[in-house]
This record gives structure tokens, C-alpha cells and sequence, in this order.
């Protein structure tokens, strides 16, 4: 077990019904988490659209990009999200798997094209299942 | 059981390898190259999950079942079970989840529950000021924790790491049980799904725990013995690693002032690391003022000390020329979950005596800043690098001894803010160099400061400090690497976007950069200059939020006849960088005296239009060879930061030297990189009233030197006032809907100020 004190300010959990959360901090780093919330069982050769919330703490505006290691059967459309600057914005992607399935898919999401550095928190993996 | 689709579990064997290259305990490089072959080769399904069950069975020490009530039992794997005193070591944790559970696996530990906040990753002890816990984890000797991404995804099986850290050498009895914490179907109103995961264990007459005689190789500790190649003790950074790449002290769990975010710690002369009997790589540097020095050691029953000697290529102190990182924070940021931490000044000045660095500016910001505003006391200070809690350090394996060394002295600290996190944060992230009272007026809450930039710049500079903007060229990217260029960026993010208001009007003294793309930090500085303003570029790091190497990453060195120190230690710093010769970049390339015409002056008058003579001492260092980029990490820092390494010519071990009139590169010249210094010169003509600069792009930038031709101001580029003025324009479209409703009516006029100002300077420009 381990002493779990609640996070506090730019980096606390965020209160969400949407499965993946982005956390943009006062300095710019992007940070994306799955929440509690469940992603549901795809069907297979529909899209399934996946909600994201952006909570943005760095007044950042501009495009918020998400990008994908390819994954065999999966078809990602991933727009670019364009951030206002306002503390919470909704976001969302579609996903399709062709098959009945299940793939783990990592990704990616991107503000300020130019930073790097510790912008390594921004990676997620999603485990993806369609029955019929 | 269904078996595990193969591609999840590919992806969870990866993570998990990765997980342990992260952590310093990597799996053999042949294991890892294998592990690749076989996710991409075209055998079936099932002999691909056989040969990788096959391929990594030798590293995993668990094998944890999940049954229908998602109740985890553990087995020995085949790992053996080889731990490290007062060090964690990693291994493969292989999950089996036929009822395809979702939850939050956890570790059972031996009593340290509520001591260690594993949460936070903060490099500290948690509650250590309100609690005492030291006789609690006397008697806890094996601790455990999930290593990464904890959740069980719901596949049917996949791999997980799991750390364990013993305190005591020997063969020891231990056992491990994980919990796996159901919070999808968690029914209990007064139990968490942790507690309901360890409650149900406790009916139950089966042993869900893996037993195991742990055999700890005992380690000893080893004396460091640093010394400069004059004999003097000094501070360093000490990196050392095992033939197998493992790192000492294991990164799996580092107390401050070992940060699990470095490869190395800072250690002085004198003081001790702990290591197993074996032979190591040892690698020491202090600062980019020294080349790397690597060494074998060989540690047996007879080692008591590793004498390392440390090899510096360049002296800047010696030339009058004393470095400074203008923004480093003791909290916050990525590495702080719990981000009213943070470490203290002992920890910080433990940082910055190891990288060599004169001055460190502590900047307290929003996450932790009022945990962090403690230590602001209006001076600088040089304190002893103590260890932040003795005894519990001293229970975690941490008994060694600070050491004082014979250049403590000559670092520094000076707590000052970065307005981060405030309401005007929108408009960039100030930095208030000097500070005498860090409130601001009428306020008690950060949410109540002012939501833009102009008054709180005219506070600071009330108390006379220096003032100015963090990272620059963060959202000032325009797609192009020209220099100049014109093009208006669109202020996305947290550049130095509200300078442009602010210069005109007298209240913004800086720009720091470094860190980035050149054309997106210097073209906004450029274009100050251009116009006739006597804006100062600085080098910073932001660690560790932009980079955490350490401080100085970007630095900058201030040209003064004496060495910052005591009290007025910053004061003595930013009066240089207002009046004398300056230059910022990565530490890796100098360059010192630039003068025109012999003159070594910031301002220089000419009668009439002509030519100058251009002159400097110069040195960098490469190594001969271009070194690999480091593994698993962005080559040279950032992707696109600044490194010497990105200034080589070809595969040469050349650089170039430019010599920029106007922002203009109008000279060149190839400079070998091998730390000599070198002369340099140039005759430039100069027509008109103009600025003048020497470069290394990527490495090094100086201040320019003013050239006044017939006492006329310099107003070089009509072209700049329009960019500078467009710019405005642009800002208050982007960041005017963050300003507060009763205070945009004075940003507006303000900015309309600004904008005049530029027109005004426009028409007075003689050139396009």
C-alpha cells in the first residue's frame, strides 16, 4: 500500500466522464491519463468516438495534435484540436477496428510543436476490444 | 483461458522492457533485440507468445494469477532473486488474467505504508515535518513497489515490473503479494478498493503471497575522492553504472539530494556512494566548463575510495567572465505530483556546486509557491549542502556525511519569482531578478495579482531588479530557421509574448532562451535591437522543467571585475549584465573580450560611417568524434535545444563563428572545437547606427556592442518597427480575452502606447 496524498493544483486528477484526460500545466507540459471512465467494447467497421478532456493550465492555444504507432487493423482519425486557451475544453477522436479484436495502441499528444525535453508524460495506452 | 491476443500482449512486454532500461536495470541488449524480432516476425500467434513467454522467463520474479474475485496469487518466477543493500532492483512481473479484470495492481510492503510518497516521485520524504516515522521503517527491510503504469488492462495476460528495495545485505526471508484494486465494481461504502483488495485476503486460508530467499549483495561504501587538476575538493556529478547499465544509487527510488530523474548525483569530495563488490564505469563531470571523465573501478573487499580527477577545458572565472542560470526551481513541474514539495536550498545548492555554476536563480512559481516562498529572504545565499533529513535519510541507506569542499564559497543561490501560474501568465512567464519584497502589493493569493504583465514588471523594477521573460521562444515559432525573419507569430503559448509591449515602455529589461529553436527565440530580440532598444538575451535552463540534466544547461556569463558573492551576490551579477560585456548559450563555447576597434565598451561612438575591427578570444570543445545520441532519450537535450554538438560542420570538429551586424551575419570563420582559445577578427562595414554580436548558432550568443555613427540613435530596420508593431496587434487579439475586465482598458492603452512608440521609430528608420 502506499500513502496516496491528494494532488493538489495544476496536477490533480481530473473530475471527468471522458476516458482520457489532458493536463496542460502553467509551464506548458502536456500530460495525458486515462480516468476511471470506461472506454467501452468497440463494433467491429464502425467508428467509435473516444471523448478527451483538456484541461489547460498553461493558457496554450493553438493545435493540440494526438499521433499513433500504427497498429495492425486499427484506423485512427485523429484531428487536430484546436486549444482556446479556456481552462477546459472537450476533445474527442474516433477509432475503428475491422475485426473482432483487441489491440493496445499508444499515443501521443502534442501542443507547441517546438517543446521537448520532459514533455514525456504526454504517451497513454489504450487497450481497444470490438465484439460483435 | 483464452489465449492473450498476441499484439497486447507485444505491446505490454515492450512497455515493460523499456520500464526496466528507464529504471537503470536493463534487460541484456540481445534479450531486447530478440524481443523486437520476434514482435515483428511472421510466425503464428501462438509460437510468437510461446518463444516470448520462452524469451523472458529468465527476468520475471512474479507470476501473478487473478482469479474471478480479483484476488492476486503470486508465485516465484524464474528470476533469481538477487537484491542489492540500501539499492532497488527490477524485474518482469507476468500477469495472468483469465477474467480479464480491470484494476490497479499494487505491491504489499513491509510496514513503510504512509512514509514513502510514491504518488508524488517528489525525491523527498513525505510529512517529514509533521511526522515522525523513523522507527516504523527501522524494522522494514524489503520494500516493493509497481514500477510505471499499474493498471491491469484487461487482457488476458501482460507483463508488469516490480522494484523491490532491500535495506540490509545477506540472505533474507521475504514474501510479495500484489493487489489488484477494482475501482470499475468497487461496492463498499467504507473501505477504498485497496482496502476491499487487502481485506479479502485476510478470510482466506490460501498463501497468496510468493516466498522467497532473497540474497542481498552487501554493499559497502566507497569514498569518492574529487578532486579539480589543481588538488582542490570540489562538487560533482558522479554517474556511475554496472556492466550490466544498472545505475548507483538505483534511480527505482532516490531521496533528495539523489534525484531519480538523473543518471548521476552530486557528490563532493570525501563524500560515499554505496556499492555491491564488482567492477563499475564511472563517469564525473561538473558543469560543460570540463570534459567528461570516465573511469573502470573495481570494487572488492580491500576498496575503500575511487580517486577521480577532473579534467576542465576552460576556466570563464578566470577572465572575469562568471556564470550564472537565471531559472532553476526546487519544486514543481513534472517531477512534483504533490507539487507543494519540492526540495530545499541545501538540496539546490548541492546542484549548482555540481555543475560549477557561480550563481543560481531559485525561482519560486505557482505550484509550490507557497511552500516554496519560505526560503525568499531579499539575499543570496551560499548554505552547506546538507542532507534535508538526516535520520531519515540515514534509515534509507543515506549515511554518508556532507562534505564541505574548498569552492563552496564561490556558488550561490538567490530565491526570487517567476510569475508561472499567475493570473497574467498568458502573456509570458516573468522572471523578477533581485527581488526585495515578493508580494505583491494588496495580494495574499496568487489569484490575486494582476492578469497581465506591465504592472507587475513596474513593481520589480521599483525594487530595482532585473527583469525580463523565461523561455522565449516557446509559441514564437514560425515554420522558418531565417534570421531575421518577418513573419508575426501567433503567440500560442508562454514566450516572451508581452514583450513587445513592455520594452517600449521601459519595463522589461530581458528575454532568457536557449532551449529552443534559434530563429523562434532570438527574432523577437532581434528585432528590439533593430530599433534601438538595449534589450539583454540571457541563457537559462528552467530545470527541472524544460530540462532536468541539471542547472546551467543554458547558461550565461557576466564579465565583472570582482566574483558575485555574499548578500549582493545577484545584485553584483545583474549590474554586469546591465553595464559590461555578457554571453549566454549552452557552456560549451566562450566567448570573451569582444571589442570593436579595440574597445571592449557595450556602447562605442563612431564620427562617421566605415569600417570596424572586429575582435574576440574564442573557445569550444568537441570531441573529435560526434558522440552517439544517448539512448532513450532526445539526442543532445531537447530536440531542437541548443548544443554545441549541433553547431559541427559536417563531421568536422569545425564551428562557426558569425559575426552579426543588424541581426544580419556578415562575417564568418571556421573555428576548431578542441577548447584552445583562439583569436578571431573581422572587419565589418558599418553604414549606419547599428548593433553588433558575435554567434556560435546554437551555443553561444554574445550581448551586442552599440555602434553609434554621428551620434544618431540606431534605428536599422523599418521592417522590425512593422513587425514589432503587427506583433501588438496580433498579442492583444490572442491574450486580451485573459485580462481581467477591469484592467483591459489600461493594457489597451498601454499597448496602443507601445505600437506608437514603434510607428514613431518606424518613420525614423533610414533603412528597409
Amino acid at each position: 500500500m502506499t500513502h496516496q496524498a491528494p494532488a493538489i493544483g495544476c496536477c490533480g486528477p481530473v473530475d471527468t466522464d471522458a476516458p482520457l484526460a489532458v493536463t496542460i500545466n502553467p509551464e506548458a507540459r502536456v500530460n495525458v491519463a486515462r480516468s476511471g471512465a470506461p472506454i467501452g467494447t468497440l463494433k467491429p467497421g464502425e467508428w467509435h468516438t473516444l471523448a478527451v478532456t483538456v484541461v489547460n493550465d498553461g493558457f496554450v492555444t493553438g493545435p493540440l495534435a494526438v499521433e499513433a504507432e500504427p497498429v495492425s487493423g486499427l484506423q485512427l482519425d485523429l484531428p487536430v484540436h484546436e486549444l482556446t486557451g479556456e481552462h477546459r475544453q472537450d476533445a474527442a477522436f474516433r477509432v475503428r477496428l475491422d475485426a473482432p479484436t483487441v489491440v493496445d495502441v499508444t499515443l501521443t499528444f502534442r501542443a507547441l510543436g517546438a517543446l521537448g525535453g520532459l514533455a514525456n508524460h504526454s504517451t497513454v495506452n489504450l487497450l481497444l476490444s470490438a465484439r460483435e | 483461458m483464452s489465449e492473450p491476443p498476441v499484439q497486447p500482449l507485444f505491446a505490454s512486454a515492450a512497455r515493460a522492457v523499456r520500464k526496466l532500461q528507464d529504471l537503470g536495470d536493463p534487460l541484456p541488449a540481445d534479450v531486447v533485440t530478440q524481443l523486437s524480432k520476434l514482435e515483428s516476425s511472421s510466425l503464428s500467434d501462438a509460437e510468437r507468445r510461446t518463444q516470448l513467454g520462452t524469451l523472458l522467463r529468465p527476468f520475471v520474479l512474479l507470476d501473478v494469477s487473478i482469479d474471478e474475485q480479483g484476488i492476486a496469487s503470486c508465485a516465484p518466477g524464474a528470476a533469481p532473486p538477487r537484491l542489492v543493500q540500501h539499492g532497488w532492483r527490477s524485474f518482469l512481473v507476468q500477469v495472468a488474467n483469465p477474467h480479464r479484470i480491470e484494476a490497479n495492481l499494487t505491491a504489499g510492503n513491509s510496514g513503510v505504508y504512509g512514509v514513502i510518497d510514491y504518488l508524488s516521485h517528489s525525491a523527498r520524504i513525505a510529512l517529514h515535518d509533521t511526522l515522525t516515522v523513523v522507527p516504523r521503517i527501522k524494522d522494514a527491510w524489503l520494500d516493493a513497489k509497481i514500477a510505471g503504469p499499474s493498471e491491469l488492462s484487461g487482457v488476458e495476460a501482460e507483463y508488469k515490473v516490480i522494484s523491490l528495495y532491500a535495506r540490509d545485505g545477506g540472505i533474507k526471508q521475504g514474501g510479495l503479494s500484489l493487489f489488484a484494486a477494482d475501482e470499475h465494481n468497487h461496492h463498499s461504502l467504507s473501505r477504498s478498493p485497496l482496502q476491499l483488495a487487502g481485506f479479502r485476503t485476510n478470510f482466506e486460508l490460501r498463501e497468496y503471497a510468493a516466498s522467497f530467499d532473497f540474497d542481498c549483495a552487501t554493499a559497502r561504501e566507497i569514498r569518492l575522492d574529487i578532486r579539480e587538476p589543481d588538488g582542490r575538493s570540489c562538487m560533482a556529478a558522479i554517474t556511475v553504472r554496472d556492466g550490466q547499465g544498472r545505475s548507483y544509487p538505483s534511480k527505482a527510488m532516490r531521496l533528495a539530494p539523489d534525484m531519480f530523474f538523473h543518471e548521476h548525483v552530486y557528490r563532493a569530495t570525501g563524500e560515499m556512494i554505496r556499492l555491491p563488490e564488482g567492477q563499475y564505469q564511472v563517469t564525473a563531470i561538473r558543469g560543460p566548463e570540463y570534459r567528461p571523465v570516465l573511469l573502470e573501478a573495481n570494487v572488492d573487499a580491500g576498496t575503500e575510495a575511487i580517486p577521480i580527477t577532473l579534467d576542465r577545458w576552460v576556466d570563464p572565472a578566470s577572465r572575469g567572465y562568471y556564470s550564472g542560470d537565471p531559472h532553476i526551481h526546487a519544486g514543481g513541474c513534472s517531477h512534483y505530483n504533490v507539487p507543494s514539495e519540492g526540495v530545499t536550498p541545501e538540496t539546490m545548492i548541492r546542484h549548482v556546486r555540481g555543475e560549477g555554476l557561480w550563481l543560481g536563480s531559485v525561482l519560486t512559481w505557482a505550484p509550490c509557491y507557497y511552500h516554496q516562498k519560505q526560503f525568499f529572504s531579499g539575499e543570496s545565499i551560499s548554505p552547506p549542502a546538507e542532507l534535508e533529513d538526516p535520520a531519515m535519510q540515514a534509515a534509507q541507506g543515506m549515511t554518508w556525511t556532507p562534505q564541505p569542499t574548498d569552492r563552496d564559497a564561490e556558488s550561490a543561490l538567490r530565491y526570487d519569482v517567476e510569475v508561472s501560474g499567475f493570473p497574467s501568465s498568458h502573456s509570458g512567464h516573468l522572471i523578477l531578478l533581485g527581488l526585495t519584497d515578493q508580494d505583491y502589493p494588496g495580494t495574499s493569493l496568487i489569484e490575486d495579482w494582476p492578469s497581465w504583465n506591465l504592472p507587475v514588471l513596474r513593481w520589480a523594477k521599483e525594487q530595482n531588479a532585473l527583469v525580463g521573460y523565461a523561455h522565449c521562444g516557446v509559441g514564437l515559432g514560425v515554420g522558418t530557421e531565417e534570421l531575421p525573419n518577418y513573419i508575426v507569430p501567433s503567440f500560442q503559448g508562454i514566450g516572451s509574448n508581452e514583450i513587445v509591449v513592455d520594452v517600449p515602455l521601459g519595463a522589461a529589461d530581458f528575454q532568457c532562451g536557449g532551449q529552443f529553436a534559434p530563429a523562434a527565440e532570438l527574432n523577437i530580440w532581434y528585432h528590439l535591437l533593430s530599433v534601438g532598444f538595449r534589450t539583454l538575451m540571457l541563457g537559462e535552463t528552467d530545470y527541472p522543467c524544460m530540462y532536468d540534466e541539471g542547472p546551467g544547461v543554458g547558461r550565461t556569463y557576466v564579465r565583472l571585475d570582482e566574483p558575485p558573492s555574499g548578500p549582493q551576490a545577484i545584485e553584483a551579477w545583474t549590474t554586469g549584465l546591465r553595464e559590461s560585456a555578457s554571453y549566454f548559450g549552452d557552456g560549451r563555447s566562450h566567448v570573451f573580450d569582444l571589442a570593436v576597434d579595440g574597445d571592449v565598451g557595450r556602447e562605442h561612438r563612431l564620427d562617421s560611417p566605415g569600417p570596424v575591427r572586429v575582435s574576440a578570444t574564442v573557445a569550444a570543445w568537441l570531441p573529435e568524434e560526434p558522440p552517439p545520441p544517448p539512448a532513450g532519450r532526445p539526442a543532445y537535450s531537447a530536440p531542437v535545444g541548443w548544443h554545441l554538438e549541433r553547431s559541427r560542420i559536417g563531421t568536422s570538429r569545425s564551428v562557426l563563428v558569425e559575426a552579426v551586424l543588424n541581426g544580419v551575419a556578415v562575417a564568418s570563420q571556421e573555428l576548431v572545437a578542441d577548447g584552445t582559445e583562439q583569436e578571431v577578427g573581422f572587419d565589418v562595414p558599418v553604414e549606419e547606427s547599428s548593433w553588433l554580436a558575435l554567434r556560435i548558432l546554437r551555443s553561444v550568443h554574445t550581448q551586442p556592442i552599440f555602434l553609434e555613427v554621428g551620434g544618431r540613435p540606431i534605428r536599422a530596420s523599418r521592417r522590425s518597427a512593422q513587425w514589432l508593431h503587427d506583433s501588438v496587434d496580433q498579442l492583444w487579439t490572442v491574450k486580451s480575452g485573459f485580462i481581467r475586465d477591469d484592467e483591459r482598458a489600461a493594457a489597451r492603452q498601454a499597448y496602443d502606447e507601445a505600437q506608437a512608440v514603434y510607428r514613431s521609430r518606424r518613420e525614423e528608420c533610414e533603412t528597409d
